[in-house]
């Protein structure tokens, strides 16, 4: 009943966004439009194939290729639709993420129910939340409003933490090797998935495989709807030697705007290698909650990938509620709160002074978004200490001591 | 997890886990980090040619080496005779000789006197190689002097000439290494010039051009730009500047009712017109001739001591001369103007000039003799080889010494397409194909300087070491320390030792 009144509520908001000038300044800025994800970009690439020119001939174009041929139909035949297209699109991931939520906080009160305990008197809120986090969030609403891609990217992950939480493995394996085609970062989602694969007793070499197969697929269909590879370069090429330095969100420009040149390349493969780096060894250190590796290394994956977009932000915070068992021994929760707090007002304040008033510079932006990408850290990590904590009180009771020793808690 | 059976095991489990975490880590840093950070900060050094620049140092380059000299005369073995004479004093030319052919000796037969005979024997075109003409005993009486030089690739010569006193002259002139005086009067070598006429008039009588360099005076000049073609591209440009003045003022004279400049005062008159002249864009050197027409207040305006013409030159840079112009006439002689000129050109290219014992024969409208271009281009070919080994051999050390500078594939390139010009060049030379010699030379100096001046060499010059320990440490030491601490606890547990919790 709840659930349409906010979906319902969810695309009044971003309808309203949409025609309100105040937001359409804000909207052309890159925290929300990234050069792999701005729709000014999709546009000028559908220009291009209307003229036989290849899109990514140029810098401009770095969306993939299928995705690019969906966004020139539209554009071609049903121009006025398109942002009633990406509300559906939100919206959709809304309800996908509310039905993830339903069975995750099922299975979450399983084992109390089967130990005996009462049956919960009212359902529990968290899927509303979780809807509501989504669809009211100002990241993704901003976001949608402006048109940018990286919604839309949202919905095959959201596809994958359905599938995984219902164990649909192959709508799963299928929806990630969907989201690593659409960016390449997903790729660290396989270790936890091949993990909760095998704890399920399926083939963890037939999954991999599976997906491995599902991606090749799509890139053969793009090179075939192309007639060649040269969008590689522009897509994954790009992703992977980001050349363009224009500010955003991420880690990535400012240090690349100061780096000696003969240093680039070791850079870039320092900051690759940090991204992917972190999927293995989570995985091994919670063997036994894939969803919470999943999602650690989907808070990961947004903060270190090299253009990100807060639309991106917008997919965890939703999410974040399902852990809500684990709130009591979190230690950090109001600093992280703070942190998000001020930093969704100060990004878009320092943008304009520095872009467009001119009276700050690069360094004021950057402290805001070093901000953003700490609190991000600080949420991961307070997270999985909050596992642990939960773990340890589950097995030992709130003492501080393990057999008789004082003991201290170590994530790795 | 909920439930979990005995303490131990899950303790056990954890501590498996955390290894193996920290132990993936640990392998990704050191089996994917240390190689990729040893490939992408290696400096890029092209393969430089160190031994054939050295090997380039041991060239002997003397500018008469290979020159070839073919004698002349009415009979064979007179010419064998005095081929012979010269050769011990002159060791490094290549000296044969042989009679007249018969259409020589017809058209010898017609000529009245050494420079008609000097005519007659170039008639049907110049010859490539330097002659020595024993004129016939009919002419020898009317010879100006034992040794004449003519207006084309010859030396005419009386029968009675003594070896000694040609081969000195020889070595004076066209043979021989540059002396002192001509190496700091003449510019430095290049292929192409830019010769620049200024005319400055304080005051001028008309707007008409004083220069016309389409007109009479580029005519003029035309023949002697050709003839340097072999040796430069000489492209003539010309400006007037009204209202510019000397900057000094002239003394009169009263007993020669005439205006003049002192020595003294001439020293100070090239600086305040250089920075008039205007600066010019072009990879090419500048000759400046300027032609000074004094303002009708201060005219004559002779040039104290007095020489052949009221004209000084700045060595390595150009010429002043001044112009006093006839009543009436509006615009300037060019043929005066014009000759004042190309014998400053001359001086400024470094062209021999033949002691005063010889006989010179008057250039005539090309303005430069036979021998003298050869002379030239022999001259330059050996300035321009020096020039480009000295480069070289300053790069080698260069870049011997300096650990951290980037050679480009270009700067490889570069040295090795100058090492072997050079080498070329000096092969040339010695076998006595000159214009061969100085093409090579031109590109041995092109690669040399391109090489030594190459603007990618600077990428990593002023980058000291300690700045690359400021670019490491940020960003690695706070992500290896943790995991080269984590090695210790890996270790142990790989060893199955028992694991050491910590006391809080």
């Amino acid at each position: 009943m709840m659930e349409p009144l906010l979906l319902i509520g969810g695309a009044f908001v971003r309808l309203y966004l949409m025609h309100n000038d105040f937001f359409k300044n804000l909207c052309d800025g890159t925290i929300f439009s990234t050069p792999v994800s701005s729709w000014k970009r999709v546009t000028e690439g559908s220009y291009l194939m209307g003229q036989d020119i290849s899109p990514y001939e140029g810098d401009m174009v770095h969306e993939p290729p299928l995705t690019l041929l969906l966004y020139n139909l539209l554009l071609q035949n049903f121009a006025g639709i398109v942002p009633a297209f990406f509300i559906l699109v939100d919206l959709l991931t809304a309800h996908i993420l509310k039905r993830t939520a339903d069975k995750f906080v099922q299975k979450q009160e399983k084992p109390a129910v089967r130990s005996g305990a009462a049956p919960p008197s009212s359902p529990s809120p968290v899927p509303l939340i979780v809807t509501a986090v989504y669809l009211f969030n100002p990241c993704t609403a901003v976001s949608c409003a402006a048109l940018s891609t990286a919604g839309l990217h949202q919905l095959p992950l959201a596809l994958v933490f359905y599938a995984a939480v219902t164990e649909r493995w192959w709508l799963c394996l299928c929806s990630l090797s969907v989201s690593c085609y659409l960016d390449l970062y997903p790729v660290v989602l396989l270790a936890p998935l091949l993990a909760a694969v095998g704890a399920a007793g399926r083939s963890r070499l037939l999954a991999a495989l599976l997906a491995a197969g599902c991606w090749a697929g799509l890139l053969l269909l793009s090179a075939h709807a192309l007639g060649d590879w040269s969008f590689l370069r522009s897509t994954y090429g790009f992703i992977l030697w980001t050349w363009d330095l224009s500010p955003n969100v991420g880690l990535f420009w400012y240090f690349f705007t100061e780096m000696f040149q003969h240093f680039e390349s070791l850079f870039i493969a320092t900051f690759q290698i940090n991204a992917f780096i972190y999927a293995v060894p989570l995985t091994l250190r919670f063997r036994g909650q894939p969803v919470l590796v999943m999602f650690a290394l989907l808070v990961l994956m947004v903060t270190f990938k090299s253009y990100p977009s807060v639309a991106e932000a917008g997919l965890y915070l939703a999410l974040l509620p399902l852990w809500r068992p684990l709130a009591p021994h979190a230690r950090y929760g109001f600093v992280v709160t703070c942190f998000y707090a001020s930093v969704m007002v100060l990004a878009p304040v320092m943008w304009t002074l520095w872009i467009h008033a001119g009276s700050a510079n690069a360094n004021f932006f950057f402290a805001v978004t070093l901000a953003y990408n700490a609190a991000q850290i600080f949420l991961v990590t307070d997270l999985l200490f909050a596992q642990l904590k939960r773990d340890h009180v589950l097995t030992h009771g709130t003492a501080k001591e393990v057999e008789g020793k004082p003991a201290k808690l170590v994530l790795c | 997890m909920a439930g979990g059976s005995g303490g131990a095991d899950t303790a056990d489990d954890t501590r498996t886990a955390r290894s193996l975490a920290a132990l993936s880590f640990a392998v990704t840093v050191i089996a994917v980090g240390v190689p990729v950070w040893l490939k992408t900060t290696e400096i890029y050094r092209a393969a430089i040619l160190y031994g054939g620049i050295a090997g380039l140092q041991e060239l002997e380059l003397r500018v008469g080496a290979g020159a070839r000299l073919e004698v002349l005369a009415e009979d064979g073995p007179a010419a064998e005779r005095l081929a012979a004479g010269l050769a011990p004093l002159l060791p490094d030319c290549r000296l044969d000789g042989r009679s007249f052919t018969e259409a020589e000796r017809g058209r010898l037969a017609d000529a009245a006197d050494p420079w008609a005979a000097d005519d007659a024997l170039n008639s049907v075109g110049e010859s490539d190689h330097l002659r020595l003409i024993v004129l016939p005993e009919r002419l020898a009486p009317s010879a100006a002097a034992p040794v004449m030089f003519g207006r084309y690739a010859d030396v005419l010569v009386t029968p009675t000439v003594g070896a000694e006193q040609l081969a000195a002259l020889l070595r004076q002139t066209v043979v021989g290494d540059v002396s002192d005086a001509v190496a700091t009067r003449r510019v430095r070598s290049a292929p192409a010039y830019d010769l620049l006429v200024s005319v400055a008039a304080p005051r001028p009588l008309s707007p008409e051009p004083l220069w016309d360099g389409s007109g009479a005076a580029g005519r003029l000049l035309e023949p002697v730009i050709e003839r340097l073609r072999p040796l430069a591209n000489i492209s003539v440009k010309s400006q007037h500047l009204y209202h510019a003045d000397l900057g000094v003022r002239p003394g009169w004279d009263d007993t020669a009712g005439e205006y003049f400049l002192s020595e003294e005062q001439l020293s100070l008159v090239v600086t305040p017109l250089e920075a008039r002249l205007g600066a010019s864009v072009s990879g090419r050197p500048t000759l400046q001739f300027v032609v000074y027409v004094p303002a009708p207040a201060e005219q004559p305006l002779h040039l104290r001591p007095a020489g052949a013409a009221d004209a000084f030159l700045s060595p390595r840079w150009g010429g002043v001369q001044v112009y006093n112009p006839p009543a009436g006439q509006e615009t300037v002689d060019a043929r005066r103007v014009v000759t004042v000129l190309v014998t400053q050109l001359r001086l400024l290219l470094g062209v021999p000039e033949p002691p005063p014992e010889a006989a010179v024969r008057p250039a005539g409208p090309s303005g430069l003799r036979g021998w003298e271009l050869m002379a030239l281009r022999r001259r330059r070919a050996v300035e321009n080889v020096e020039s480009a080994r000295r480069n070289l051999a300053s790069l080698a050390a260069m870049l011997e010494q300096i650990s951290n500078i980037v050679i480009d594939d270009s700067v490889g390139a570069a040295v090795q397409d100058g090492v072997a010009a050079a080498e070329e060049a000096a092969r040339y030379l010695a076998e006595g194909r000159e214009a061969d010699a100085y093409a090579s030379s031109c590109r041995a100096l092109a690669n040399s300087e391109r090489a030594i001046y190459d603007p990618s060499m600077l990428a990593l010059l002023y980058f000291p070491d300690d700045q690359k320990y400021a670019i490491y440490i940020p960003l690695f030491l706070p992500v290896s320390i943790p995991v080269l601490m984590s090695l210790r606890s890996i270790w142990g547990w790989v060893r199955g030792a028992p694991e050491k919790v910590k006391a809080e």
